[in-house]
């Protein structure tokens, strides 16, 4: 299953690959922000201290990323994954940082077992296409119908709960993200909305798991 | 496909004992805060523009839905470790700016930023290409300030229609007026023009209320301003006076308006002649004299003229006539005090004419002798004065001031040798008219 979910990604990435000079370097505001958080209020910070910064992060990610990728390839693998990462950042001398993150890292995938089950109790993955029309399915099963439909709808609404899986990462990217209206994006964008439907449609279908 | 890895090893700086203590006390929050995370779906930084720089470099590379997320939060602490570190350098140099000089001085403090140094090299020599993006993704927005526009207050009007309305009330009486009083308004307005309006409309009211005290009072405001400016001739000025007031007193007879306007008509032949008046005096002839004097007497007595040529006529004519005008004069006082009637109004002013006129023949002769000899203006106020006390009393005395008139038998030989014969006949067919009403 996570093998289908990165094919799935595959295009995405793919799309937004193209070399761009903005595109070498995260949004110095957010960069910015990150820094005030970690200095006192009355401190400032030069505009070179943040252009400064802002090239140093985007270096560090690729530094890490780099690193994680080559041991992939040394181990005839396509995908990175956290550990990779974790491995990298041990490697390069970044030590202090491996505590911190290995515990991050395991919370978030404890939240995304609990979404698998839940995804994989309700039923499996759906074509494409079916996943586009599960919004307005879930806004009829708010709507109220009889207990045969709910069971199908509840169904529908673990659909959801794949799109949702999917979507995650690109519901938290979608605000800031420079839109191209590409079919890929809008994809993406229907999967993050797909996911906020979802949460209720996994819900639901739990009473009907248990009518089942 | 082993990629050479750069790492540059650098002499550590050794750090103070309080920079280490906050270094650890750092890490301490990083793991409090990872341990108190429940929700994912927060990003610090965009997953989009995260997988635009990994995908920059290595090109396309797949990845699992832990990556970006794992990433995100790795950059976050790189950054704020970063910064954490540059403060200190900055606090080092008792700045409260943290500068790139600092970021550079903290990386080369930490072992495992040696891979930065190449950064820092490259942004040294893009300073000025970086500078130039950043000021194109970072245009200066001004905010355009919206100014509501300040509307002025209207004036307002509410004291100009204050004054219009107080106007609009004092008139509002004068419209019950009767149909004939008017025409008496109307002639009342021409004398007093300097006095102002107001007043002028409060005497009105007076009129109406009391006839007698009307009189007086209209005489008194007429006379002083007049009376002043021509002080030097005080004959013919007092001549001319007695003219104005008599006109006031006489408009309100109907049928005797035909007869006194006739003698208005003379007196405004004279009043023209006012300032010819002073001259003529100033040449002293015999007869020109004799003429002043008698023309003081007929225009002083002008008043008393009508009831005078009664009086004559009741001596030489019919007694019951002169018994019959008394008892009429008793009876119209009887009317005045109802005021019933616009008829009856008519006979109360002529009672009062014949008592005002009465008072002033009897005063006349005494001040005649002192204007003779003082000539002066406090004698002719003292005589206005005497003219007012006189109307104080009941309507006894005046019957006996009448008796007073008629026992002068040279005042009456002086009329009888004044007046015209035309007079005569209009003062009879008004005593006709006047009994006809009565009746």
């Amino acid at each position: 299953m996570p093998d289908s979910d990165n094919e799935s990604g595959g295009p995405s990435n793919a799309e937004f690959s193209s070399p761009r000079e903005q595109d070498r370097f995260l949004p110095i505001a957010n960069v910015s922000r990150i820094m005030k958080k970690a200095l006192p209020a009355n401190a400032k910070i030069s505009k070179d201290a943040k252009e400064t910064v802002q090239e140093c992060v985007s270096e560090f990610i690729s530094f890490i990323t780099g690193e994680a990728s080559d041991k992939c390839q040394r181990e005839k693998r396509k995908t990175i994954n956290g550990d990779d990462l974790l491995w990298a950042m041990t490697t390069l001398g970044f030590e202090d940082y491996v505590e911190p993150l290995k515990l991050y890292l395991h919370k978030f995938r404890e939240l995304e077992g609990e979404k698998a089950a839940t995804t994989s109790a309700s039923s499996g993955p759906q074509p494409p296409l079916h996943r586009e029309t599960t919004p307005s399915s879930s806004t009829h099963n708010g709507a109220g119908g009889p207990v045969g439909g709910y069971g199908m709808y509840g169904g529908a609404g673990g659909g959801s709960g794949m799109i949702m899986m999917m979507g995650q990462p690109m519901y938290g990217g979608s605000p800031p993200a420079a839109s191209s209206g590409s079919y890929p994006h809008h994809q993406m964008a229907m999967g993050g909305k797909g996911g906020a439907y979802g949460y209720g449609g996994g819900s639901s279908s739990s009473p009907s798991g248990l009518g089942r | 496909m082993d990629r050479p890895i750069n790492i540059r090893t650098s002499p550590r700086t050794p750090l103070s004992l309080s920079e280490q203590q906050t270094i650890k006390e750092f890490w301490r929050k990083k793991q409090e805060e990872i341990e108190a995370i429940e929700d994912f779906g927060e990003h610090t930084i965009p997953v989009t523009c995260l997988k635009k720089v990994i995908c920059a470099k290595k090109g396309k590379m797949m990845m699992t839905s832990d990556t970006p997320t794992f990433m995100t939060k790795a950059c976050k602490i790189f950054v704020q470790e970063l910064s954490l570190s540059a403060w200190m350098c900055a606090n080092s140099h008792n700045r409260s700016i943290v500068l790139d000089s600092d970021i550079a001085e903290s990386i080369a403090s930490i072992e495992s930023y040696g891979f930065l140094n190449d950064v820092l090299c490259a942004h040294l020599e893009k300073y000025k290409s970086d500078t130039h993006l950043q000021s194109i993704k970072n245009p200066h927005h001004n905010r355009a300030i919206n100014q509501s526009p300040t509307y002025l207050q209207p004036l307002s009007h509410q004291y100009q229609m204050t004054q219009f309305i107080p106007q609009s009330t004092r008139y509002c009486p004068f419209i019950h007026i009767p149909p004939t009083l008017p025409q008496t308004n109307d002639i009342h307005m021409h004398l007093p023009l300097p006095l102002p309006p107001i007043t002028y409309m409060t005497k009105d009211l007076v009129f109406f209320e009391k006839g007698i005290s009307n009189n007086d009072d209209a005489i008194d405001l007429v006379t002083p301003p007049q009376l002043l400016p021509e002080a030097l001739s005080n004959i013919p000025n007092k001549c001319y006076m007695c003219n104005i007031a008599s006109t006031d007193t006489y408009c309100v007879g109907s049928a005797k308006t035909c007869n006194f306007i006739a003698e208005d008509g003379d007196m405004v032949f004279h009043f023209p002649y006012v300032p010819s008046k002073p001259f003529q005096l100033s040449t002293s002839l015999p007869m020109t004299n004799g003429g002043c004097s008698i023309y003081t007497d007929i225009t002083e007595l002008n008043h008393i003229k009508l009831k005078v040529t009664h009086i004559e006529k009741s001596t030489y004519g019919i007694n019951p006539e002169a018994t019959f005008n008394v008892i009429d004069g008793q009876q119209h006082a009887g009317d005045e005090t109802t005021a019933a009637n616009h008829m009856h109004t008519e006979h109360g002013e002529l009672d009062a004419e014949f008592v005002t006129t009465t008072n002033a023949n009897a005063d006349d002769n005494n001040i005649n002798w002192d204007e003779v000899d003082m000539a002066s203006d406090s004698m002719l106020m003292e005589f206005w004065r005497d003219v007012m006390m006189k109307e104080d009393p009941t309507s006894l005395p005046d019957t006996i001031s009448t008796n007073d008139t008629i026992l002068d038998p040279s005042d009456m030989l002086e009329l009888e040798g004044c007046c015209d014969d035309s007079y005569l006949l209009d003062d009879v067919m008004s005593n006709t008219s006047n009994d006809v009403r009565h009746g």
